[in-house]
């Protein structure tokens, strides 16, 4: 069993908290059914004592932050994971739903090559190894937006595991210097999300549309090696760069196409790792960072005046700016982990265990989507610092500006002027002015003639 | 006394931490019987459930008797079968009206349901829970 802090107490759903679902972190009340349901039941509370027996010291005595992250991406698709209703984001009420999504009797789920292939290059393009053989399980809860009453994943045999993801930190003061990290995948899986509910607190009723109930999601479960907001907003970053480059998925926070869980915890170096909590409701990049930061203050400053901290959910309000307790009536969750009845395991093949004379719309072979896959984030990065002797610390920025690296490309073609001219032009003037006007590239006025 | 007073003052009486153990008189304690209540929202009303339970448990673990020593466990009994793969097409939704019928009360094309869940309430307030 691995480190201490990796034992959770699953929180479920959350139950009567009032507030509109925009999509984001509602439904994943479950820290997630993925290896950490295994250590779900085992409490935290025991290592509660352990803090609240110690006396506070003041200054003198470090902390170390712990910070793991779970990722829940929408696959870019057609139709949803196992039915074929349309995946969309904006769609009158309850009209993208089919009878299997309304968990109607009678219906049975069926698996959508698209999305299995979106798994695989996933995976493959954060350097997991891919099971060729992966299970289905149900998670059971109730809520409203859970028609059937579970959730189908995979919790017993993901889809990948074992992976890692290298990000650029801004190093320094003035941001000049760049350090690469690395964190490692715990595993990746696919599954059902939920629909949305929207809580009608002055009727005392909530109001169901199930156009997302079903949509497939790639969780990525990362290991907790990170230890700020900072780390944790980089590697957000990077992976939706990455998610957007294979087209996997759009990955865009405010529209609830990704969406991220932070675990987080605090302890002296050298000694057990802390009480966890989880933090939800991170529908941005900034407030990701800012959330996390604030939780970690917030328990230093708990446990230094002789607090403790309870293993529970919390969301971040950002008008406040603050992480706040999420009510919940349930204590530990049971899932109830079971094999999903309906659905054999899921086998991939690879070019030297491809069966002969199947159908090649009923296989999925991983050699061949490895090779078909589109150029990654870091291998443009390195191309344009090969190609035009920027600094890395650029190549970094062209990406992370949406439009910017394709508007780069573009005056490069047009113009004889120098690289370096060009880079510095790109990135000093014109990025400053965008800023400055709060433009995004697509919508200034520059064109790429010079 | 009906047969539900009956039935929670014989609960309430069942405070004993009799384990639960599968061989020999397979007892259910209370603490299980709430735990599975509470999670699958079913109802043992009755001391003749629990029994049908036990025996239920009883049924299965004569599979225990079997030697499964050096055999391979079986993921699911569909293993030896090809898991279909559906291209990824629109094919079906479009019929927000015919589902929503099956909704006893509807706003605007939402489905309405209770705020949150609602826990059960604990043995003991559970009979005045029965009657509201």
């Amino acid at each position: 069993m691995a480190a201490p802090m990796l034992r959770r107490v699953g929180l479920g759903r959350l139950w009567g908290f009032a507030w509109v679902d925009g999509g984001s972190g509602h439904r994943r009340g479950s820290p997630n059914g993925s290896t950490s349901s295994r250590r779900r039941e085992q409490s935290s509370v025991a290592q509660q004592p352990l803090h609240t027996a110690q006396k506070p010291r003041k200054g003198g005595h470090k902390w170390a932050a712990v910070v793991g992250l779970e990722i829940h991406a929408q696959i870019s698709s057609n139709s949803k994971l196992f039915s074929g209703s349309q995946v969309s984001f904006m769609a009158p009420p309850n009209s993208l739903v089919s009878f299997f999504d309304a968990s109607l009797p009678g219906t049975l789920p069926v698996l959508n090559r698209r999305c299995v292939e979106a798994a695989v290059m996933t995976g493959l393009a954060l350097n997991c190894h891919i099971n060729k053989k992966s299970l289905f399980d149900r998670k059971h809860y109730f809520y409203s937006d859970l028609p059937a009453g579970y959730q189908i994943t995979q919790q017993r045999l993901p889809i990948a595991a074992n992976g890692s993801l290298t990000y650029g930190v801004f190093m320094g003061n003035k941001q000049s210097r760049m350090a690469t990290k690395t964190v490692r995948i715990r595993q990746i899986q696919l599954e059902q999300d939920s629909g949305k509910s929207l809580h009608d607190d002055l009727r005392s009723q909530t109001l169901i549309d199930l156009n997302r109930a079903g949509v497939g999601l790639l969780e990525v479960v990362l290991e907790p090696d990170l230890c700020c907001g900072e780390e944790a907003a980089a590697v957000i970053k990077e992976l939706q760069l990455i998610l957007q480059a294979l087209g996997t998925s759009q990955a865009n926070m405010a529209e609830g196409q990704l969406r991220v869980d932070a675990n987080i915890s605090v302890h002296h170096p050298g000694e057990p790792l802390g009480v966890r909590t989880e933090v939800k409701n991170l529908n941005s990049i900034r407030f990701l960072a800012k959330a996390i930061d604030h939780e970690i203050q917030r328990q230093i400053n708990e446990l230094e005046s002789g607090g403790e901290i309870l293993n529970e959910t919390r969301s971040f309000d950002c008008k406040l700016g603050c992480t706040v307790p999420m009510r919940d009536k349930e204590g530990k969750q049971d899932y109830r982990f079971m094999p999903e009845p309906n659905l054999p395991p899921l086998v991939l093949y690879d070019s030297a265990s491809l069966p002969a004379g199947t159908e090649s719309q009923q296989v999925i072979n991983i050699d061949q989507i490895r090779d078909a896959l589109p150029e990654l984030p870091s291998a443009t990065r390195e191309r344009l610092v090969r190609r035009y002797g920027m600094l890395p610390e650029h190549s970094f920025t062209l990406l992370n500006e949406v439009g910017l690296l394709q508007f780069f490309q573009n005056v490069m073609k047009e113009t004889r002027a120098e690289p370096k001219k060009v880079t510095s032009w790109v990135l000093n003037t014109l990025l400053g002015y965008l800023k400055h006007h709060n433009l995004a590239v697509s919508e200034s006025s520059e064109k790429p003639h010079l | 006394m009906s047969a539900r007073a009956l039935w929670l003052a014989f609960r309430s009486g069942l405070g004993g931490r009799q384990a639960f153990s599968t061989k020999g008189s397979g007892r259910i304690t209370v603490e299980v019987i709430e735990h599975l209540e509470r999670l699958a929202l079913v109802d043992f009303g009755s001391r003749e459930a629990v029994a049908r339970l036990e025996k239920a448990i009883a049924f299965a673990d004569r599979l225990r008797e079997v030697d499964t020593d050096g055999v391979e466990p079986m993921e699911s009994v569909l293993e030896d079968r090809c898991l279909y793969l559906r291209s990824d097409n629109v094919a079906e939704g479009n019929c927000a009206e015919e589902l929503l019928q099956n909704s006893r009360q509807v706003v605007e094309e939402y489905f309405v349901a209770p705020p949150g869940n609602i826990s059960l309430p604990k043995l003991g307030e559970q009979e005045s829970f029965q009657h509201s």
